[in-house]
């Protein structure tokens, strides 16, 4: 238990220290860009004075430094700053727009984590021939299928051809006329397309990395072993390879997750979703530099979480990895 | 016993005997040869020839003696049609057609084009002459000065000048600004490969130059390299990537040095590990021992062990910049160029979906089995290499 909280702090720190270099890469960012962002705010019947006021009330002409260290600062204590776009606070315009991505990714992640894997359970155990192969040649082909001509085919067939889904948007029109059982059938329909469409690419991810594993694991000598003393195959499954396979499936279910959370772009703007990629690419498009600021640290915050909590639980299980980090 | 079947490595030297060959050709023969296809053949030969000059690296290439499958059929077939397009492609990508008679033709539509002389018609300024029903014989119709007129034959004899027309075939349709979009997905290729092949290169590089720093015997380098590259690791990508390209602009070059920028970690990664791993092992060490020089103990032992996996990872590197590079023309984020590539085809083809599904259908489908064919190449090469992967 000890190791675990000395690992923990050890690793939290190191992340903090990956934030810190995040945030400063996008203040270096933010100060390399050309364009000036008063420039919005001033328009040319604008006496000079007023102009310079307005012009002063960014801090755009301090020192650097003092620019970076007002920064930080205002990081820390949580105060982003007001959006341009939305004359709002960024803190409530991301609390708007985040639980969406939130429990949106979540149920694809689930969706993702269980068919993948049980798919690749399921072709694991049948016996080489077509159907093996076939099933490979499927993944490979969702694999290289770009997110978006996954969402053009499927608005194609079930929304254009057969017009059994909508294509895009959280609800239509007359939605608040509807009592709450209607409610959560128009969202729930409204949200297949895009959730199939998010979570395809995944669970060919999660097939692919348990299949690979699992076969490279049967390789090994101590399976090899384990067969030829007899021990029934169902128990080397259970007890040899499945607990062997964890940490690698648990890291690469971190970045699945950690890339679900920042927002599915493509799939939110193929179907008109508000969630954080919208405020995103508004933000980047209409030069919103608090909203930026914002959104990239949620971002990054969530991917630096996740793989947080992946490798502590990766060191939970794995008592060897415990060994290698404290040598 | 000799096989008598085309080998990769024969089929790759063919190439680089053919392609200097071949850009002479197309300098010496194409009429509507411009600046811009110039740019873009250079640029394509100079990548393909860092990936012939990496192949050649490799001493023993026993997998380039592989017979040729379907998979490296299509990526050289969708090679030769990217370097070749001025003489494959029968239109410039970006001519574009009457609007109003050529706009979103569905596949092989035929039309008839009046070929018109700007310094022979100047009083009388003809758009174009259309119609597939129409016979030249009979009448035609002009459109002169946005009205639509009706002319006999024997008008045609226009204040002393003969007004020529043309058929035009076009095969797989036009797309919404009236340009072939044959000839646009055969020169989209061109711009798929060159942003994937050269942000592969440009990543490359960079992942070269942190492996190298973090080999100095310090222990901080190596710590400070790995701290970067963990950063990078932790900024979503796509975002950063339009992030970059919005304030930077998006110029063809700006883009492929974005994507390398982000997405170096990988093959940092597998530089870093295999190169020190491979240091430490005994044979290496006993020559060092024995007095062989540096530089032989490198290009002999070293290049050749870690550049099996190198080669992998490039492979899927490049599949992964053409995706990205069409999600970002799809996102209308992509290099701006005077013709559109895949992605920027294919985003203009979702304004379309209902009634023009050619403009989806052949550019998505190139694009699908480009990468489909290097992701199939990538895990061949890699139950090549990799002896405990094989069944």
């Amino acid at each position: 238990m000890k190791k675990i909280v000395c690992l923990f702090i050890r690793k939290f720190f190191s992340y903090l220290l990956t934030l810190f270099l995040l945030v400063s890469a996008i203040f270096i960012l933010l100060r390399l860009t050309p364009g000036d962002p008063a420039a919005k705010y001033i328009s040319p019947e604008l006496n000079s004075e007023l102009a310079g006021k307005v012009r002063d009330s960014f801090h755009l002409n301090d020192s650097v430094i003092t620019q970076y260290a007002a920064f930080l600062k205002n990081i820390i204590t949580g105060n982003l700053g007001v959006s341009y776009e939305y004359h709002r606070p960024v803190i409530n315009v991301i609390s708007d727009f985040l639980p969406f991505t939130v429990i949106f990714a979540l149920i694809s992640f689930t969706l993702q984590f269980i068919l993948g894997i049980n798919w690749a359970l399921f072709t694991v155990k049948m016996k080489k021939g077509v159907f093996k192969k076939l099933n490979d040649v499927a993944a490979l082909a969702v694999y290289s299928l770009p997110v978006f001509l996954i969402g053009i085919f499927l608005i194609y067939i079930f929304s254009l051809t057969f017009d059994l889904l909508p294509s895009g948007d959280l609800y239509s029109t007359g939605f608040d006329s509807k009592n709450l059982g209607g409610k959560i059938i128009e969202i729930c329909i409204h949200s297949i397309l895009p959730l199939v469409t998010l979570s395809l690419p995944g669970i060919v991810i999660f097939y692919r990395y348990t299949k690979e594993n699992i076969e490279g694991l049967r390789q090994k000598n101590f399976i090899c072993y384990l067969i030829s003393n007899g021990v029934p195959e169902k128990e080397i499954f259970n007890k040899h390879i499945l607990p062997n396979i964890l940490p690698q499936l648990i890291s690469v279910s971190t970045v699945e997750l950690s890339l679900l959370l920042s927002g599915a772009l493509i799939t939110e703007r193929l179907f008109n979703l508000p969630g954080m990629a919208r405020i995103t690419v508004l933000a980047i498009e209409q030069r919103d530099y608090p909203l930026i600021v914002g959104t990239t640290l949620v971002a990054g915050v969530f991917v630096l979480v996740c793989s947080l909590a992946g490798e502590i639980i990766r060191g939970l299980i794995d008592k060897r990895l415990m060994r290698e980090v404290f040598s | 016993m000799k096989n008598r079947n085309l080998e990769i490595g024969q089929f790759i030297i063919l190439a680089c005997i053919l392609m200097p060959v071949l850009f002479l050709l197309n300098l010496l023969f194409i009429g509507y040869f411009n600046k811009v296809s110039l740019e873009t053949t250079a640029l394509l030969i100079l990548n393909l020839s860092i990936i012939v000059a990496v192949f050649l690296l490799k001493r023993k290439n026993h997998f380039l003696k592989k017979n040729i499958n379907a998979a490296s059929f299509i990526i050289g077939g969708i090679i030769i049609a990217a370097l070749f397009a001025p003489l494959i492609a029968p239109f410039a990508p970006d001519e574009s057609f009457n609007k109003g008679e050529c706009r979103l033709l569905p596949p092989f539509a035929k039309k008839i084009i009046l070929l018109q002389k700007e310094n022979q018609i100047k009083d009388n300024f003809f758009e174009a002459v259309i119609g597939d029903s129409v016979k030249i014989t009979d009448k035609v119709l002009l459109y002169k000065k946005g009205k639509i007129a009706e002319f006999e034959k024997d008008q045609f004899q226009f204040s002393g000048t003969e007004i020529k027309t043309k058929n035009v075939f076009f095969i797989i349709g036009t797309d919404e600004m009236g340009r072939d979009l044959y000839s646009e997905v055969i020169y989209g290729a061109r711009l798929s490969l060159i942003v994937g092949i050269s942000s592969a290169i440009v990543s490359f590089l960079i992942a070269l130059f942190f492996s190298f720093i973090s080999m100095f015997p310090y222990r901080i380098f190596d710590m400070v390299s790995n701290r970067i590259s963990e950063m990078f690791l932790a900024a979503p990508s796509l975002f950063i990537i339009i992030f970059a390209i919005s304030f930077f602009g998006n110029s063809l070059f700006s883009v492929i040095l974005v994507l390398g920028i982000t997405s170096w970690m990988s093959l940092y990664k597998i530089l870093n590990v295999e190169i020190k791993r491979t240091i430490n092992k005994n044979f290496i060490i006993s020559s060092f021992k024995l007095g062989i020089s540096k530089n032989k103990i490198f290009f002999n032992e070293i290049i050749p062990l870690i550049l099996p996996s190198i080669i992998v990872n490039l492979i899927f590197q490049i599949a992964n910049f053409i995706i990205v590079e069409a999600s970002l023309s799809f996102l209308g984020l992509g290099p701006k160029f005077d013709y559109p590539s895949w992605g920027g085809i294919l985003n203009s083809g979702i304004s379309y979906l209902s009634n023009a599904w050619w403009l989806l259908l052949f550019p998505g489908t190139l694009l699908f089995l480009t990468i489909i064919t290097l992701n199939a190449a990538g895990v061949k090469i890699e139950r090549n290499l990799n002896p405990l992967l094989n069944d």
